[in-house]
């Protein structure tokens, strides 16, 4: 039967420290306030050592505009002794961007809905495969419905959601990231409400983030359906492994690699 | 011994197997050429991708005829995620693609089961069965977890099935005969279980 996945979630920027190596990984509430938590290439170590399902890289250095070929090189230094599936995501704007992050054996590449309407999705999926693309939803959610985007410039009701859901699957997406920005870093709960509205519109796989705090929030998840749950907070800040966390899981009856 | 040919096509992660098997102590290089295949001790056709592009792929590297050549050699050959489906005669995913040929089986759409919350693509690690040990699988236990991701497998029953799984359905995730081998999951990708499959592989005798 297949396993619910736990994916360790890191943000990564160009570090100014030299003993941080190239590229350092944070951890954010709201997706701002980052804070420092180690290096990319030690902290992939010790998840591939502490049997990560599946990594989460995101680049969230401001230059954001296509892709730097340090961050390329850096996460190609990172996983070249690895053997566990990587997604990563920021800043892929191009075919290219796509191409040159698979071709340094990246499994995975995350893209912003932004460039749903480009075909850049669909030109992706058909040359490395549905698989190979996964979509991040990054919302806040209010009275009038959702709004998506980190500069919430888009508006969506509970039905254009779900229309969005389906033309996302459409694209050729293999994998809906959802992202709620304001529980980013709180520890508080995931939002389950969205995951359920989701997974109702589409039959791709759903990886939920942001708010994980407690081992019930990610019980809760899994219940609702979710094939994925990415955290960075909750492995960095808590005296919590994914070691401590498979067994709690597994002794609830989730399906779990132990 | 010689070295181990991981056949390099532009949309296939070759730079990931042959990591993982240079880190085993192996000798393994990246081939693209007819020479190169022809030369190669054993041999590794990775896959990631759609079907039509990675054929697209290997007929512009003209290496068609020398992978079938190879594959009749007696050489051991492994076929990993749309590698091993390269090998076989057909693909749901292209109909019209021409695919080797060299396994005896045709690759479906996996089927969802909404009711059961089994979605596709199929993505994550799932439990690889089989009955007596084959070679490949030395020294892994049956039901070990490997990282699996893709829409397309053998779903319908073949005479070289080696190992299954299930999702949704029971499918085929190693198939083989004689010297050619094929797998479904990416060994490259499967920690400590994956590394010890290819160093099966490439210990074969």
């Amino acid at each position: 039967m297949l396993k619910r996945r736990l994916i360790p979630k890191f943000l990564a920027r160009k570090s100014t420290r030299s003993e941080m190596g190239d590229y350092e990984v944070c951890i954010s509430q709201n997706y701002s306030n980052l804070k420092m938590v180690g290096n990319l290439r030690s902290q992939l170590r010790i998840f591939e050592s502490n049997k990560a399902d599946e990594f989460l890289v995101i680049n969230c250095d401001k230059s954001f505009r296509s892709l730097d070929l340090d961050f390329i090189r850096s996460v190609q230094d990172s996983i070249a002794l690895l053997s566990t599936p990587i997604m990563v995501g920021g800043g892929i704007d191009s075919v290219d961007d796509a191409s040159n992050l698979i071709d340094v054996g990246v499994d995975k590449v995350l893209c912003g809905i932004s460039s749903l309407n480009h075909g850049l999705h669909t030109k992706i999926a058909n040359l490395f495969g549905s698989q190979a693309l996964s979509i991040s939803i990054d919302y806040l959610v209010g009275p009038e419905g959702f709004k998506i985007g980190f500069n919430q410039q888009s508006h969506y009701t509970l039905s254009s959601f779900k229309t969005l859901i389906r033309d996302i699957e459409n694209s050729g997406a293999g994998e809906i990231v959802l992202n709620r920005i304001d529980f980013d870093g709180t520890r508080a709960g995931l939002d389950i409400e969205t995951l359920r509205t989701a997974q109702m519109a589409t039959s791709v796989p759903i990886v939920i983030s942001s708010g994980a705090g407690t081992p019930e929030h990610f019980i809760d998840a899994f219940e609702s359906g979710a094939d994925g749950i990415a955290t960075g907070t909750y492995f960095a800040k808590l005296d919590q492994n994914p070691l401590q966390l498979r067994s709690r899981l597994f002794n609830a009856g989730i399906h779990i690699r132990t | 011994m010689g070295f181990i040919g991981i056949v390099d096509l532009k949309s296939n992660n070759s730079k990931s197997v042959l990591n993982v098997i240079n880190s085993l102590g192996i000798e393994a290089k990246l081939v693209n050429t007819p020479d190169d295949i022809l030369q190669s001790d054993r041999l590794v056709i990775p896959g990631v991708g759609h079907i039509d592009s990675i054929v697209r792929d290997m007929d512009k590297s003209g290496i068609r005829d020398a992978l079938i050549d190879f594959s009749q050699s007696g050489r051991f050959l492994l076929g990993i995620c749309l590698g091993q489906h390269l090998l076989g005669k057909k693909s749901e995913e292209s109909i019209n693609t021409k695919t080797l040929g060299i396994l005896d089986f045709e690759v479906n759409k996996l089927p969802n089961n909404f009711a059961l919350g089994l979605r596709v693509p199929h993505v994550g690690w799932n439990s690889v069965y089989f009955d007596k040990n084959p070679p490949l699988f030395q020294s892994i236990p049956s039901s070990s977890d490997f990282y699996f991701t893709h829409s397309y497998g053998i779903t319908v029953d073949t005479n070289c099935a080696m190992a299954s799984t299930e999702h949704s359905v029971w499918f085929t995730s190693a198939a083989g005969r004689d010297n050619i081998f094929s797998v479904q999951f990416h060994p490259e990708k499967s920690q400590k279980v994956g590394r010890q499959l290819l160093n099966n592989f490439c210990n074969l005798t």
